[in-house]
């Protein structure tokens, strides 16, 4: 845990909260050194990184952001994010459960990083979560 | 009617006083001077007593008998006994005065008389004065009889009495009168003059002539009887005072029926009423005006409460008098809120002459409203006021005034459906009524701007009459008409002073005439005829351009005949013959005239024959000759007679007998004038004039003649008629093989002669007469000698056989062609001479002329007919056609209308279009008709109507026959299409809106479903994976199961999502090469091909509009369905063909299972499945989807298969989509 300490984060984004315990479950049996946090939605997302910002400790190294989430959705968030000049800089994956080309479209235009369908299978997700360790881990 | 009016009549009146006036002062007089003069000669007094005081008042005693026994009036039977009694006793009186005694006689009947005739007039006066009419007494006639022999009775009783001295005596000659005669005459004094008084009281209320007369009569009578009361002997200066006033008095009593006559005959009633009228009184005068009044009179109180109600009202309201008398006058007959009314009406209406009427409703028993004419005054009494109404009825007159009102609309109509100007003015000249076609015919702008006055008009317009002289204010059709004048047809010129422009008008006029035949207006109507002027006035100028060549030649003619004339007397005068001849003929005397004349020398002629040197040719036989010359001794003729060298000469011959010594006839004296010379002059003139009438009619029926044919034989006739030919015909040259010219028309004599002609006008022996050879050269051809011309020797024989001797064959040339001839045949050889000839081929050139001019017109007559034929067969099926058919001209006037039309808008009577159709006063602001006038092209529009309907319009500019330019308006009512389209349009966008709904709806939950599906096999995953040491084996085989069915859930709930996002997620359509898309489609199936070594052919595909992914997924899904079912290695071929109507048709064929034909439909369906879950994968929704696909291009989709023999997918498909970006799907 302490390590994990070491101020590297992975910060998700989703009202499902099934789906965030996958996240995290699926992120700890991939054998990644960060700490893994999640937030409800865009609103917190946004407010918890301006926090960061603010007291100028280290923001995320990574955000996974799931597209449809009530108050702010993941598509505000994302453009909000890639438009501010301080951290439009932070790696955005989409994490979500459409596959519509409308939506992958429109988030690679924002900047997203990368375009992830959230998989069936547990072993799935640990796979997805291993290939994102060698990019921004 | 009663009333005294005129002064003359009280003038008269007053000279009527003057007798009573001298009377009086005679009596005055000879009383005072008592002169005692006796007069009495012998039966004067009998004779005066019976003509004055006996026949005078038996004839008024006779006109009071009528009148008693006509309306029953006592006064005028009491009257008519007073008159009778005094005349009769005086009368019998005046007999008896001669005898012995005669004066006591006389005085006492006299007196006596006088006294019965008092009690009856007394008795007058005093009914008059109760003012009763006895006018239901009956029997009147023996009241009659008994009344009037009274004092006959009396009269002779008592004259007996008197002779036989039984009365006691009354008068003593020289004494003078008894007591006796004193009492009765002085009683019968003061009757008379109480009398007298009473009537002139009486005339004094009423006025009326014949009761002053009557007084007046009554009045002398007593001064008459008054004289006599004073006198002392009979037959003195006093006595025929007396005498005399008495016949005065019957002398007014006949004045008074004079003027009763007088008053009956300008009242138009019976005498005998009036002189019973007389003795009425004012108030029941009053009543019996107001009872026989035809109109209602009606009189109520201060309170309005009816007072008086005479018959006439009760017959107008239906009430009697008794059921109104007392009842309120408003709120019963008349209704109560006129009360004001007529109290306004009365006040305003004070002292008004004529009184004031105003119009209000009178309401009858039977509660019916009627209208009423009303007047009223305000009589003042002492209880406070009365009101006397006079009512008439005048629902007549109302309803006479509503059908005037009518008519003149009728009229306001008709004048303006007339194309003629129409005006109707009044007696001063003031426009009452006029027409559109008045504004337009007198240059005005629209009907408001016309002037409405005849006098303006010398201000606009300068008129002249037809021969261009300026025709005054009086000479203009209005002033004409209203001076009863009555013209059709008369031609006025016109010309604006503003403008200057000209026109000629004809016009139509006459009087308007009330019933009296008075003149109250004029009617004129005026129609522009400038054209057909010019028209004539061409014609006219040809025609005398023709008349004055004619004209030249005539007089030419005339010049050369004036001139041969000349010399042919100048010939008499210095070349007559004269000779004698004995009894035989013999030739004793020879002059040198005759010398100089015959050629013979006397010594040649004297001795011989006369007739036998001269050859001479008598025009009668020589035994009548002889004879006119024994009776008359002298002969005159022409005679001809043969010169010396042959010649034959025509003298004018006078033959006197010469007689001997013996006074026997020795011979005869031959003077003879050679007039042949002039006898070629007045054949020649002959010739010409018969020549010029004969143009001259030709002309004429040129003029009048319409019909071709008819033309050509009138011609014919008038040619051999009045120019004299022995054969006239016309043949027309036809364009046969034989060149035949076929006769038309002749007149003359034929015999048959035109039939066997068969003449050609061909260049052949029967073409080389005059008259094939005119119609080939188109030039006047001359045969002057028949027996002697070689080219007539086909016709000679027939010809000479009737009588031709030359012939005249003139070309008839129309439009630069001979289109035949005329033919004219003369019976003397030569007729022909060039001055003929001239005239002739003048006549033809006319003729040629009049039937081109005929064949013109009836060409344009005949399409004239054959465009309102036609365009009458048009009107006749736009009469029965559905679609409201209209025909409108400029000024949005509806020339036509067809049944629908009519049954949609009714008659339009002369209105405009929008007047009628949509009641307004204006032209509709949306109508778009117009334009084609504008435009001159087809106009289509729709039109929605005030009241909401739909009408398709269609407007076509259409020219009438008279080259007019109209509207032809075709409107279909398409409001019921309309609301039916719109409807329809609802309907589909709302089952449009719940397709989307459904296939959202579908799109969402299937998307939706898949999220906790996803948790469900990822969860139960995890517990298989985590949990193994939690899980015994048959925990695990339940969790595999929750697996497999979440895996199948899964793949259907993908399925239907594909299937909902055809629609719900389809991309726009763009152009698309089919062949790219197929070949994409089986990249997917690459690995699996290789593997199984499957082959799939692509042949030649389309581009076409679609949504390129769909028709990947299209591709795909068929390709995988082929790869699927197959148990050879599969081989797909995938082609096109060209289909119909910009379709194409896409094969999809393959070597498969195939199925059979009857599951070819159910295989699209969603979820259907030919073969069970366990041998093939899938949910069989991929079929489902292209045919959803399909659909979503508008194309169409089937399958054709049969088991073991492989399937082929038919995809119809359309090249070119509707709506390209804006897909309503997206």
């Amino acid at each position: 845990m302490t390590l994990m300490c070491d101020s590297k984060t992975v910060l998700m984004a989703d009202d499902d909260s099934e789906d965030c315990i996958l996240a995290a479950e699926a992120f700890r049996e991939s054998g990644a050194g960060a700490e893994f946090f999640f937030v409800e939605n865009g609103l917190q997302l946004m407010s918890r990184l301006h926090e960061c910002a603010c007291n100028r400790e280290r923001l995320p190294v990574l955000i996974l952001l799931d597209l449809n989430m009530p108050q702010k959705d993941g598509r505000e968030a994302l453009v909000e994010i890639k438009t501010d000049p301080a951290l439009g800089h932070l790696p955005i994956v989409i994490l979500t459960t459409s596959r519509e080309k409308k939506d992958i479209d429109f988030a690679m235009g924002a900047g997203a990083q990368m375009f992830l369908t959230k998989p069936d299978t547990f072993d799935e997700w640990v796979e997805m979560m291993k290939s994102l360790i060698p990019r921004w881990l | 009617m009663r009333a005294v009016s005129a002064g003359k009549s009280r003038y008269t009146k007053a000279i009527g006083l003057l007798p009573v006036v001298v009377s009086f002062a005679a009596i005055a007089v000879l009383y005072i001077r008592g002169e005692s003069f006796l007069w009495e000669p012998q039966y004067l007094v009998g004779i005066s007593d019976t003509v004055f005081a006996a026949i005078v008042p038996a004839i008024v005693a006779f006109f009071a008998a009528r009148a008693y026994l006509k309306t029953g009036s006592l006064n005028v039977l009491l009257m008519g006994c007073g008159m009778l009694g005094l005349g009769l006793c005086t009368a019998t009186a005046g007999w008896l005065r001669p005898l012995p005694g005669g004066a006591d006689y006389d005085v006492a009947i006299y007196n006596a008389g006088a006294l019965v005739g008092s009690f009856c007039h007394f008795a007058s006066a005093m009914l008059g004065a109760s003012s009763r009419r006895q006018q239901y007494r009956p029997a009147r006639r023996p009241i009659l009889m008994i009344a009037y022999s009274a004092p006959l009775l009396f009269a002779v009783s008592f004259s007996l009495a008197t002779l036989d001295h039984v009365v006691p005596p009354f008068f003593i000659q020289d004494v003078g009168p008894t007591a006796l005669r004193q009492v009765v005459l002085g009683l019968a004094i003061f009757l008379y003059a109480s009398s007298a008084l009473i009537f002139m009281s009486s005339f004094l209320r009423t006025k009326s002539d014949f009761i002053y007369w009557y007084s007046l009569c009554l009045a002398i009578i007593a001064l008459g009887l008054f004289a006599s009361y004073i006198e002392r002997i009979v037959g003195s200066p006093m006595g025929w005072v007396g005498r005399c006033s008495n016949y005065l008095g019957s002398i007014f009593a006949l004045i008074a029926i004079l003027v009763a006559v007088k008053s009956a005959k300008s009242g138009g009633l019976p005498l005998e009423e009036v002189i019973a009228g007389f003795f009425e009184d004012a108030e029941a005068n009053y009543q019996s005006l107001v009872e026989t009044a035809s109109d209602a009179i009606i009189s109520c109180d201060h309170d309005n409460r009816i007072i008086l109600w005479n018959s006439a009202a009760g017959k107008m309201f239906g009430y009697s008098k008794a059921q109104t008398i007392g009842a309120p006058l408003f709120g019963m007959i008349l209704p109560l809120n006129h009360e004001n009314t007529l109290a306004e009406m009365i006040a305003a209406s004070w002292g008004a002459n004529p009184p004031k009427t105003i119009e209000i409703a009178g309401k009858h028993q039977n509660g019916h409203l009627f209208p009423i004419e009303i007047s009223a005054f305000v009589r003042r009494v002492p209880s406070g006021q009365v009101t006397t109404c006079i009512l008439r009825d005048i629902t007549e007159r109302k309803i006479a005034d509503e059908a005037l009102k009518e008519s003149r609309a009728t009229l306001q109509a008709a004048l303006s459906s007339m194309t003629d100007a129409v005006i109707i003015s009044d007696a001063r000249g003031r426009f009452i009524e006029f027409n559109d076609a008045f504004a337009t015919y007198y240059r005005f702008k629209d009907k408001d701007s016309c002037a409405r006055t005849l006098s303006c008009y010398p201000d606009i317009l300068d008129v002249f009459t037809a021969d261009g002289l300026r025709a005054p204010l009086d000479q203009w059709a209005i002033s004409r008409a209203l001076r009863g004048e009555r013209a059709a047809n008369a031609e006025y010129i016109l010309r604006s002073k503003e403008t200057g422009e000209t026109w000629v008008g004809s016009y139509s006029f006459g009087p308007i005439r009330d019933a009296r035949g008075a003149i109250v207006g004029a009617v004129v109507s005026a129609r522009d005829i400038t054209e057909n002027k010019q028209m004539e006035e061409q014609l006219r100028r040809s025609r005398d351009e023709l008349e004055t060549r004619v004209r030249e030649r005539t007089e030419e003619l005339l010049k050369t005949t004036r001139e041969l004339r000349e010399k042919a007397e100048i010939i008499d005068f210095a070349h007559d013959a004269v000779f004698l001849r004995d009894m035989d003929g013999k030739i004793t005397f020879w002059n040198k005239g005759a010398f100089e004349t015959y050629g013979f020398t006397a010594e040649e002629a004297l001795g011989r024959l006369s007739h036998e040197l001269l050859a001479t040719e008598l025009p009668a036989p020589v035994e009548t000759i002889v004879a006119a010359i024994l009776e008359k001794y002298e002969w005159e003729g022409e005679i001809v007679h043969t010169k010396a060298d042959g010649q034959r000469i025509v003298v004018d011959s006078r033959w006197a007998m010469q007689a001997g010594k013996d006074g026997q006839p020795a011979g005869f004296l031959e003077i003879n004038r050679d007039i042949t010379a002039r006898k070629v002059a007045e054949e020649e003139f002959r010739k010409a004039d018969r020549a010029f009438r004969t143009l001259s009619e030709v002309n004429q029926a040129l003029v009048r003649q319409t019909d071709e044919l008819e033309l050509l034989r009138k011609v014919c006739a008038i040619v051999a008629d009045v120019g004299g030919y022995r054969l006239v015909w016309v043949g027309f040259a036809r364009d046969d093989e034989q060149k035949t010219v076929e006769p038309i028309a002749s007149a003359g004599y034929d015999a048959g002669y035109l039939t066997r002609a068969r003449i050609s006008w061909a260049d052949n022996e029967r073409g080389r007469g005059p008259c094939g050879v005119s119609i080939r050269t188109g030039k006047t051809t001359v045969s002057q000698n028949t027996e002697s011309n070689p080219d007539f020797s086909p016709w000679r024989f027939e010809a000479i056989e009737r009588g031709i001797a030359s012939s005249i064959s003139l070309p008839l040339i129309v439009d630069g062609k001979a289109i035949g001839a005329l033919g004219i045949y003369a019976s003397e050889p030569d007729a022909f001479d060039q001055a003929e000839a001239g005239l002739l081929g003048m006549l033809a050139e006319n003729l040629s002329y009049g039937i081109s001019s005929i064949r013109s017109d009836q060409k344009r007559r005949k399409s004239e007919e054959a465009v309102s034929a036609e365009r009458k067969r048009l009107f006749d099926v736009f009469e029965t056609l559905p679609p409201m058919i209209s025909l409108m001209t400029q000024d949005h006037h509806v020339a036509f209308a067809n049944r629908s039309f009519r049954q949609r808008f009714g008659e339009s009577n002369g209105r405009l279009c929008y007047q009628y159709c949509f009641g307004r006063s204006e032209p509709c602001d949306f109508c778009q008709a117009y334009t084609v006038l504008r435009t001159g092209r087809p106009h289509h529009w729709e039109l929605t109507t005030p009241e909401g309907e739909v009408i398709d319009r269609y407007d076509f500019p259409f020219t009438d026959v008279d080259g007019s330019l109209m509207i032809l308006e075709m409107s279909i009512d398409i409001t019921d299409r309309r609301r039916a389209e719109a409807r329809l349009a609802a309907t589909v966008s709302r089952l449009e809106l719940a397709n989307r709904e459904l296939e959202d709806f579908a799109f969402v939950a299937a998307h939706d479903l898949q999220e906790p599906l996803r948790k469900i096999q990822t969860f139960t995953d995890m517990a298989l994976k985590r949990c193994t040491s939690a899980l015994d084996d048959t925990g695990r085989q339940y969790l595999d199961r929750v697996v497999n069915s979440a895996s199948r859930m899964r793949q259907l709930l993908h399925d239907l999502l594909e299937f909902s996002r055809v629609a719900a997620k389809g991309d726009p359509f763009r152009r698309v090469d089919l062949a790219e898309a197929a070949r994409e489609a089986t990249d997917v199936f690459e690995a699996s091909t290789k593997q199984n070594g499957s082959l799939i052919e692509i042949g030649d595909l389309p581009e076409i509009e679609a949504d390129r992914t769909q028709m990947v997924q299209l591709f795909q899904n068929l390709i995988g369905n082929a790869l699927k079912y197959s148990e050879l290695p599969p081989h797909i071929k995938i082609h096109s063909e060209t289909g119909q109507e910009g379709f194409c048709e896409i094969f999809v064929q393959d070597n498969g299972l195939g199925f059979e034909q009857k599951y070819a439909e159910r295989i699209f369906k969603p979820f259907q499945r030919l073969h069970g879950r366990g041998e093939y994968q899938g949910a069989g929704m991929g079929l489902a989807v292209c045919r959803k696909i399909v659909e979503r291009h508008g194309g169409t989709i089937r399958a054709r298969s049969e088991p073991g023999a492989g399937s082929t997918f038919i995809i119809r498909i359309p090249l070119k989509q509707a709506k390209l970006e804006n897909d309503i799907d997206v």
